[in-house]
């Protein structure tokens, strides 16, 4: 079943969707992965770059095949971009090599007999000019590769390849379903191991790279559909899994962190597109406008969150702030006015507006935007004496948006099964972010209110689950806030910052986590929270 | 593209659907309990032909109603819920005076080739005029042998009028006495109608 998939797969692909899970084969073969291309309007020929493992540099051009060959009419059209490949130095900071690089043409499909013809004459011209030939990788040659990949760790049990076809057959156009694509990587990444049979590293680092070719064909249809969203989820949980599987069984960073680096390059990437992509755009409507208008302001909240992320990312890698950077934040400032709090799952994603306000604005503003989040949580979920059903309740960071705009708006006749009132799973973390600035008046006028509400929280029993979706144990809890809180004390409380029940490995990487907690938001504890500012406030 | 909910927004679209046949409804008055019947063949019906019992074969007309909503996308950030939703409630409204419109020219069209029309020239509405419409007409009983009256469409004027004459079907003897024949004359039409219905041979 599983090979039937991959044919399938490999049929149906475009060059942006085949090209991650093409990387992640080549870094097991022991590529180092230099360059992903973000196939945008400057095509250079070379859509990846690599080290090979004998220190040589490798560029591949990918191409699909129409009908399932590449014919000779297509081989005559990209013969610029074959030149460029084959001819066309490669001038990239990471490779130093004097050597000549190796040129790829990889292509999911097979070559016509004439097309085969006129690459051997072409390698002739090339071998008289004492440069090395154009080498072709096929469909036959890829799927060969994935299966060397290991493959045989994918799901062979019924239940587990069904939840693989469930997410492969997922239209390209919706959320990436989460809680499937969790499912599948706990399995493949043997973290419902039982922990008295722990597995070798090897087999660990090849589960790793073997679940980063599951994750990319399984969202082929994503990235098919130019759905950068639903990419940057797929990739920041897979992520997390292994962060979490390096975490559980001790690995050394030989073992998982190229494939992080991969997942990073790829998640950038998409942001890059989506930021391409909003600049082109008169307007953020998408699909039907008749049903979108309950979503449209949720969408403009996630971009924002996006966009600051992307924001932070760049100052983070020290990239030259230019004409993005202005572009970001005419957008960010421009539409914050139509940011929109459905649930406290959008916490996290204000507070990434919140983080990159704070480095774009030194005015009091990014600060009250803290205070006015407080406000707005205790406003929509303070006990209602009145025992009146409140619409304006502020949904716990479990639910996502699909699941109660219906309710918030009206438009669904299921009832909700849920009560959020009185309590709040974000408000003891923002409360310490404001108390950090030292708004010490504000507090005490909130303080009556915040005391009227329940801190809710859970923690994993281990640390390494943390970065699951959903963990089979751990401790629930309830707080009830002291109703007289000394000043002194909150300060010393809001100003710790070891983010204790964050995985080590995980702290290394403190965008990619903000990414975590926006695709998590149940996980942005006030422990975490408070870690991720102190680093962030670095930048 | 940009990030999407398309199960949300099917949700949202099946609420759209739901709330623009309940304003039709509104609109549409005693047309509303019209039943509708859903064709999943087309979308261009060639033909669509009625026979009747008596081997009678008409060519059905077919009409649509219709109506656009316009959405200004650059200027969609403006466009609120309930300014989306006065949309829906106005297209729904258009598309039941329209169906109104159609209903209305089906029935004198059918009404004026069967012959079942009354003139009432100058002649003030009566409770005799009124026995004379219903005579023209098909009255079906129920099992207990009640008759299901017909739901009369009028306008304003003509509304007040009739709710001041028909209580004289009950009121005047003479009047109550003719309806009363005349039901049972409906009444025996329909007997022998549904006696009718046998296999024979």
């Amino acid at each position: 079943m599983i090979e039937k998939l991959l044919e399938n797969w490999l049929d149906k692909t475009t060059e942006r969707s085949f090209q991650i899970p093409f990387s992640y084969i080549l870094s097991g073969e022991g590529h180092t992965i230099i360059h992903i291309t973000r196939h945008c309007g400057m095509e250079m020929g070379k859509d990846i770059l690599t080290i090979a493992s004998d220190r040589v540099p490798c560029a591949y051009q990918l191409k699909s095949a129409q009908n399932g060959r590449i014919t000779l009419r297509q081989w005559r059209a990209i013969n610029n971009q074959i030149t460029d490949l084959v001819y066309g130095k490669i001038v990239h900071p990471s490779i130093e090599s004097k050597k000549h690089h190796r040129s790829y043409l990889v292509t999911n499909g097979f070559l016509e007999e004439e097309v085969s013809r006129a690459i051997d004459d072409f390698n002739r011209t090339l071998e008289s000019q004492n440069l090395p030939k154009l080498e072709v990788i096929t469909k036959g040659d890829i799927l060969e590769k994935a299966k060397n990949l290991q493959a045989n760790l994918w799901p062979s049990e019924l239940k587990d390849a069904k939840i693989l076809l469930e997410i492969f057959l997922e239209s390209g156009n919706s959320n990436i379903p989460k809680d499937k694509l969790a499912l599948l990587f706990e399995t493949i990444l043997l973290l419902d191991y039982d922990i008295s049979r722990s597995p070798s590293k090897a087999h660990c680092a090849r589960a790793i790279s073997s679940c980063a070719l599951l994750c990319a064909i399984a969202t082929s249809e994503f990235s098919n559909c130019d759905n950068y969203a639903a990419e940057i989820e797929a990739w920041t949980i897979f992520a997390s899994y292994v962060l979490a599987c390096a975490e559980r069984w001790s690995l050394n960073e030989r073992y998982w962190e190229k494939e992080i680096e991969i997942a990073q390059r790829i998640i950038y990437n998409a942001l890059h597109n989506l930021y391409e992509e909003f600049t082109k755009r008169t307007h953020f409507v998408e699909g039907d406008p008749l049903s979108d208008q309950p979503f449209y302001r949720c969408r403009i909240t996630w971009m924002i969150a996006l966009m600051s992320i992307f924001a932070l990312w760049r100052k983070y890698k020290n990239e030259s702030q230019g004409e993005v950077e202005e572009g970001i934040r005419k957008f960010c400032l421009e539409k914050r006015e139509k940011m929109w709090l459905w649930g406290e799952a959008t916490i996290i994603q204000f507070l990434a507006f919140y983080w990159y306000y704070r480095k774009i604005d030194a005015t009091p503003s990014p600060d009250f935007l803290l205070r006015d989040l407080i406000k707005a949580v205790i406003e929509s979920n303070k006990s209602n004496k009145e025992g009146k059903y409140k619409a304006n309740f502020l949904a716990s960071p479990y639910y996502s948006a699909e699941e109660i705009i219906p309710h918030k708006l009206g438009f669904t006749n299921e009832p909700l099964e849920d009560s959020f009132e009185g309590e709040s799973y974000t408000l003891e973390g923002l409360m310490h972010l404001f108390v950090r600035k030292n708004w010490k008046l504000e507090m005490k006028f909130l303080w009556p209110d915040i005391s009227r509400m329940k801190f809710i929280g859970f923690k994993s029993e281990e640390r390494w689950q943390y970065c699951l979706w959903r963990c089979k144990r751990g401790t629930y809890k309830t707080k009830i806030p002291p109703l007289t809180q000394n000043w002194g004390e909150l300060k010393k409380v809001a100003n710790k910052s070891k983010g204790s029940v964050i995985p080590c490995i995980f702290k290394r990487y403190p965008i990619l986590f903000l990414l975590f907690l926006c695709v998590c938001p149940h996980r942005a504890t006030p422990s975490s929270l408070r870690w991720l500012d102190s680093q962030l406030m670095k930048l | 593209m940009l990030p999407d909910y398309p199960k949300g927004k099917e949700k949202f679209k099946r609420f759209l659907n739901k709330l623009t046949g309940i304003e039709q409804k509104a609109y549409l008055g005693p047309f509303a309990e019209i039943p509708l019947h859903r064709i999943f063949e087309g979308p261009k019906l060639i033909r669509h032909i009625l026979e009747r019992e008596d081997g009678s074969k008409e060519d059905m007309s077919t009409y649509e109603a219709s109506s656009s909503i316009r959405i200004d996308l650059e200027n969609y950030e403006k466009l609120s819920l309930e300014d989306l939703l006065n949309k829906i409630r106005s297209s729904a409204r258009e598309i039941a005076i329209q169906r109104n419109k159609m209903i209305y020219e089906e029935v004198e069209k059918a009404s004026k080739k069967v012959g079942n029309v009354i003139d009432f020239k100058d002649k003030p509405f009566s409770a005799e005029l009124f026995l004379k419409a219903l005579e023209k007409i098909l009255i079906s009983f129920d099992l207990k042998g009640n008759p299901i009256l017909p739901t009369i469409v009028a306008g304003k004027k003509a509304y007040k009028k009739i709710n001041e004459v028909l209580p004289e079907l009950d009121r005047n003897p003479q009047i109550k006495s003719k309806f009363e024949e005349l039901i049972n004359k409906k009444r025996m039409e329909w007997n022998d109608r549904e006696a009718s219905r046998k296999l024979v041979g």
